[in-house]
Order: structure tokens, then sequence, then C-alpha cells
């Protein structure tokens, strides 16, 4: 798949496998990126259905949520079951 | 990317969480708790409605002041804190049976059972998110029974002075 390409995606649904919910900032200082290629990965990922952007005000400021969804999860637990199973036939 | 390093991000995600928020959060609940055990050494010597009204007022304030902090500062929420919420919930279902049974059979161990769960409930928690600090302070309130069984007319004061302790360590130790 297309989406798995980039490193930085499939760092951020690896980061978002494990919960239920964080914030762009929690993402951000992780992945050690910036405000636009973060946002950019995410976009994309969006698209496809494979994480949920939600966006309030709190105090005066942005918060974003960011969400794996169903499909996301699953999606990234083929692609990992799929990178497993090449590991274990290079060994 | 090789799988260890996804596994590991995997890992690190589901046991990440947000310290600022729990300690703040921890530091509310233990804080506000320890004032409500004061109200019920005191309701209970000078046997009065109106402590128990306010008790149920402190109550409702606590979980307001967390459920905000939870709504506005929250930054990540993972599978353990999940996982977490669930023994808790239970948790607080078998500190109100065994208050009732034990207060109807033998009161002078009702305090003592209320802080062997409180300490096993922290302990739990620093098990899951692998944290020092919740195991001893855990440890340190479920010793704290022995003097409140001997005490047992004090209990809940001391109790109530053990939670303060719980307390401000979560305020001025800021460290997971």
């Amino acid at each position: 798949m297309k989406i798995f390409n980039s490193v930085v995606r499939v760092k951020i649904l690896a980061l978002l496998y494990g919960l239920d919910y964080c914030e762009f900032g929690y993402l951000k200082e992780k992945l050690n990126l910036t405000d636009g290629n973060l946002e950019h990965h995410l976009k994309k990922l969006e698209k496809v259905g494979f994480i949920e952007i939600k966006k309030s005000v709190v105090k005066g400021r942005i918060r974003t949520i960011v969400k794996i969804t169903i499909k996301g999860r699953e999606a990234f637990k083929n692609y990992l079951y799929e990178i497993l199973q090449l590991s274990k036939n290079i060994e | 990317m090789d799988a260890k390093e996804i596994l590991g991000l995997i890992e690190e995600s589901y046991k990440s969480e947000d310290i600022d928020y729990k300690n703040r959060a921890y530091f509310i609940s233990y804080f506000l708790s320890s004032l409500i055990f004061i109200l019920i050494h005191l309701s209970i010597k000078y046997w009065s409605l109106n402590i128990l009204f306010i008790i149920s007022l402190l109550v409702i304030i606590g979980g307001i002041l967390i459920i905000r902090q939870k709504t506005l500062f929250k930054k990540t929420k993972c599978y353990f804190d999940k996982i977490f919420g669930e023994i808790v919930k239970y948790g607080m279902v078998v500190v109100i049976i065994l208050s009732i049974i034990s207060l109807y059979t033998y009161p002078r161990i009702t305090g003592v059972s209320i802080a062997n769960i409180f300490g096993f409930l922290l302990i739990i928690d620093g098990i899951l998110f692998k944290s020092k600090k919740r195991k001893i302070l855990g440890i340190f309130m479920i010793i704290s029974s022995i003097p409140m069984f001997i005490f047992h007319e004090y209990q809940f004061l001391i109790f109530a002075f053990v939670q303060f302790l719980v307390a401000s360590c979560f305020l001025i130790c800021k460290e997971k």
C-alpha cells in the first residue's frame, strides 16, 4: 500500500496504535517534526480514512486531537504482519 | 525501517502517559480525599449531617475538577490508561462494599481496608506505567494501615494525613 511508503506515516500509525487518542503536540514531540511536515502526513492518513482529526478551541488555543480509526488499525495490523513475516523469511 | 523499531514504537505508545496531567489529577484527588477523610473523622466523632453534606459536595467538586483537567489538558490516552480506568472502577465498588460490611461487622478495620485497596490501586498504576514513585507511595499507604489499626479511633485522621502526604508528593515531585 502506497500510504506505508513513508517512514513518518508508519511511525505515526505505530504511535497511534497503542493510544486511544493523542494531541498534535505529542506526535510532533515524539517524531521530532515541524508543524507543516506533520500536518502534511496527517492529512494524507486522514484522506484514506486511517485516522480522525478533531479540532477544538480551548482557552483561546486550537487543540488538535488525533485518533486512529478501525480501518487504520486493521491496515496497520496487516502491514505489521507482513513486515514480521518478511523479517522472519530473511532470518 | 525495521520491524524491531516499529514494535518499539508500539510498545512505547501502549504505556505512554501525560505526566503533568496525572500529577495534577492525582494531587487534586488525593488532596480532596484527605479533606473528606478528616470530615469523616469529625462526622463520626460529633455525628453531624452537615458534615456529610460537605463530604458529598467535596466528592462532586473533585469529580468536576478532574473531568475538567482531563478534557482541557490531557494530551494522550493510552491502552493502559483504559485498562487502569476499568481496574479503578471495580476497585471503587470493592471499597464501597467492603466499607459497608466492615462498618457493620468490625468498624475498626474500615479505614484499614480502604487504605489497603487505595495503596494496591496505586501500586497497580505504578506497575503498569513503570513508575517507582507510585509503587513506593502505594506501599507507604498499605503500611500506614498498621498505625491505623493500632490507633483505630484516629484511623481516618491518620489516613487523611497519609493522603495529604501522597498529594504533596504528586505536587512537588514532578517526575514519573
